[in-house]
């Protein structure tokens, strides 16, 4: 027999050598001596243990029968002192009897060497063993790794969900014409749910599902919820913000996220709503009497998806009386799953709508224990919104504090729009902000908004465009007259519309002039009465809330008056009506 | 007397060259080691059978089996085996018959173990 | 859920299949079936014949081959797709982009 050779590379081994037998001990610690290890030398299972504790040790050659305490039993101390660190233990032992072997392994051998000791043996085991614990060295460092990232990577979505929370279920979710659900679940799935009043008295409502749960769902809501809230409040019409919702999600969302959304404005005043679905489970409209009145499918893309140029932001537009009710919901009450594995599905929705009899406004309650009947907990995200349509009447006149005059608001602006920028823009939010540099007119806001508004809208669809209102008396003609509008506009290519804004500062407050005049050819005035159809709601709500309202005689120019006093004394906010 | 135990070798050289390599400065140590505890050994499986304690004699026998090998004293080697299963079976006579044929072993061995 | 690529002989159009459930885990698998490709295909054809199941990521992965294959001018069509998978690219109209065939 040669000499082993005394390996070259790699760490010294703290090695423990445990044999009652003091000849056997000094041979057995040499060889592991020459190898090249460290070791330390015990001469009953007692005193091995003590040194384990106090020394620790790389790899433990115990020998299986031994006084005080056995090789069995110091074994296991042995393994409960290392805890999850891996410490072979190699028996030492002469036994050739199967059930002591085994009795060997259970007590956490991993291995026997046998006597007499062979050098070359002994060697290989602890060669095997070596690599072995290094092995287990390196998952347990990258489990700790991976397990410390993970706890960072968990921390950043709790800071994220807060985030997102603040986002995204701010607004005006507590009105009374809303009701919504959102599972605990889903509030971190990616789902959205906003509402903003907006300056007429109307409201915008966002319901939306984002692709990818957690961070992407919270990335993509902060500048979704941005854009909404501050658009709706300057008064901005659905389609241009979704046309910016789609366009700032589609820069900021890498290309495979997006949103898919229903957006809705709702116009208490004008008696419709416009729906645009993109994405998401068809919107219901149901009666009073819980009758099911229309389906709005998905027909456009999911926001954040679509190019600028091809986006399509033209919402459904339908009338809507008060006491009917949308519902809408995320593919959570669709996919919700049973232990079966079924989906809840679509028409198990529509089934319990129509076969629904109790009283319209407990069908979102029912339809709610439908769902948690089919499968206990929401595992998916679940959001059902409901909205009930009130009605509309005059808008708040605000709260007016103590104001001086302000006499430099003393001026007079003009922008005339032509038709590219007619087809592209809305005037109003723009006009409106020029409006409120006048402190006076800020408590006005809203009505200003309604004249504004009223009046452009005027110039554009019976101006320009020629629609005719009466039309609008049914359902049918309501859609029929929205969808010309659309085409009409898209198809401009001539014309133009002018609004004056002429302000004086008076004694006692102020006095605003709106002028707004098209090139279209009019109309006589014999012909329009200010109680007909739409226009004349219209025309008679800008009546009322304005001290003079005069035509020209070919009737493409309308003029007001609106006169803002100065008082010193708070006014009441009027409440709207329900 | 000369049984299985005669065709096995009282001290295999080889091993001795080995342990001689090993060992190093510290054979004699080695060798000093092992029959102090041989010794320790005879007296304690007296003690034991004297007083009927079969298993702490096998025990013994085991241990004395273990370090005989190592040191490549395969006679002895095997018969401490054979006090060993005499232990193991609590037969107090072979057991006896057994220490008699280890003590003659060692006997024989004991002055074989010089450097 | 598993992909599998061919090239057509005259190696323009690169047909991927996707079998079982077409969901997040198979994200890197289908990037790699088009982007390892050695030479760039002028079409593409996903089959979803296989296809039991099909949810956001997948139609985001779809949307990232499109991106990839030249975004507007691509090149796609999406065939062999069963009732449950032509509904989910119904409702998110996946028509506007993709030939669904």
């Amino acid at each position: 027999m040669t000499t082993a050779p005394v390996l070259a590379q790699a760490a010294v081994l703290n090695i423990l050598v445990a044999d009652d037998n003091p000849a056997d001990r000094l041979i057995l610690c040499r060889l592991v001596e020459r190898l090249g290890h460290r070791v330390q030398a015990a001469e009953d299972g007692a005193e091995a243990v003590r040194l384990f504790v106090s020394h620790g040790a790389d790899i433990v050659l115990m020998d299986a029968l031994m006084p005080v305490m056995d090789g069995y039993a110091a074994a296991r101390d042995i393994r409960r002192q290392a805890g999850e660190d891996l410490v072979p233990i190699i028996f030492l032992t002469s036994l050739t009897e199967t059930d002591a072997l085994v009795e060997c392994l259970q007590a956490g051998g991993d291995d026997f060497l046998s006597k007499p000791y062979n050098p070359v043996i002994l060697q290989a085991k602890i060669e095997a063993f070596r690599r072995m614990r290094e092995m287990h060295q390196t998952l347990q460092s990258q489990r700790d790794l991976i397990a410390s990232q993970n706890r960072q990577l968990l921390s950043d979505q709790q800071l994220a969900k807060v985030i997102f929370d603040r986002v995204a279920h701010a607004g005006s979710l507590d009105a009374p014409q809303l009701r919504h659900l959102q599972s605990a679940f889903a509030v971190f799935n990616g789902d959205i749910l906003l509402a903003a009043r907006r300056p007429s008295g109307g409201m915008h409502v966002l319901l939306g599902d984002f692709t990818g749960h957690g961070l992407s769902a919270a990335i993509g809501a902060m500048p979704l919820a941005e854009v909404f809230y501050a658009m709706s409040a300057r008064g901005f019409a659905l389609n241009d913000i979704l046309r910016e919702l789609n366009s700032k999600l589609g820069r900021i969302l890498p290309v495979g996220i997006f949103c898919c959304a229903v957006l809705i404005e709702i116009d208490p005043y004008k008696g419709l709503v416009e729906v645009w679905n993109g994405g998401l489970p068809e919107v219901l409209m149901i009666d009073r009497d819980g009758c099911l009145l229309h389906r709005i499918p998905s027909t456009h893309l999911p926001l954040g998806v679509q190019s600028d140029e091809r986006f399509d932001a033209s919402p459904l537009v339908l009338s809507m009386r008060p006491g009917q009710r949308l519902l809408c919901w995320t593919d959570g009450v669709i996919e919700s799953r049973n232990e079966l594995g079924e989906m809840f599905g679509e028409e198990r929705v529509l089934e319990l709508v129509d076969s629904y009899q109790g009283p319209p406004e407990q069908l979102f309650d029912r339809l709610l224990e439908a769902i948690e009947a089919f499968h206990g907990s929401p595992e998916d995200d679940l959001s059902l919104l409901e909205l009930c349509m009130w009605s509309g009447s005059q808008p708040d006149r605000g709260a007016v504090s103590v104001a001086a005059a302000d006499l430099a608001q003393d001026w007079r602006q003009e922008i005339v729009l032509r038709a590219p920028a007619i087809r592209e823009n809305n005037p109003v939010p723009e006009l409106m902000e020029r409006l409120m540099a006048v402190q006076g007119l800020r408590a006005h806001a809203g009505t200003l908004f309604i004249l504004l508004g009223e009046l452009y809208s005027n110039a554009l669809e019976h101006g320009l465009l020629q629609l005719d209102s009466s039309w609008k008396r049914d359902a049918d003609g309501f859609a029929r007259y929205y969808s010309e509008r659309n085409r009409r506009l898209r198809a401009l290519s001539e014309g133009w519309i002018r609004v004056e804004l002429d302000h004086r500062p008076r004694v006692d407050g102020g006095r605003l002039i709106i002028r707004v005049s098209d090139s279209g050819p009019g109309f006589r005035i014999g012909q329009l009465t200010l109680k007909d159809g739409y226009a004349g709601r219209g025309l008679g709500l800008v009546q009322a809330l304005t001290e003079t309202l005069g035509f020209n005689d070919s009737g493409n120019q309308v003029t007001v008056e609106f006169v803002w006093p100065l008082r010193h004394t708070v006014w009441q906010v009027d409440t709207t009506a329900d | 007397m000369p049984g299985e135990d005669s065709l096995l070798p009282d001290l295999d050289p080889a091993v001795q060259e080995n342990l001689r390599e090993l060992m190093q400065d510290d054979y004699l140590l080695l060798l000093d080691t092992f029959i102090i505890d041989a010794e320790k050994r005879l007296g304690q499986l007296r003690t034991f059978l004297a007083s009927g304690d079969l298993e702490s004699f096998r025990r013994c026998a085991h241990s004395f089996k273990g370090s005989s090998g190592n040191m490549g004293a395969l006679a002895l080697q095997q018969v401490c085996t054979l006090a060993e299963q005499a232990g193991i079976h609590g037969d107090a006579g072979a057991a006896g018959d057994a220490l008699e044929r280890i003590e003659q072993c060692y006997r024989q061995l004991r002055p074989q173990l010089h450097p | 859920m598993a992909i599998t690529k061919s090239l057509s002989d005259d190696g323009k159009t690169l047909s991927i299949a996707v079998s079982g459930r077409f969901d997040f885990a198979a994200h890197q698998e289908f990037r790699d079936a088009y982007e390892r490709a050695a030479l760039k295909p002028s079409r593409y054809v996903v089959d979803l014949h296989e296809a039991a199941y099909i949810d956001s990521s997948a139609l985001g992965m779809l949307l990232l081959l499109r991106d990839y294959a030249g975004g507007d001018s691509a090149d796609i069509r999406i065939v062999r797709c069963n009732p449950d998978v032509r509904k989910v690219l119904g409702i998110s109209n996946f028509g506007q982009l993709f030939v669904i065939e």
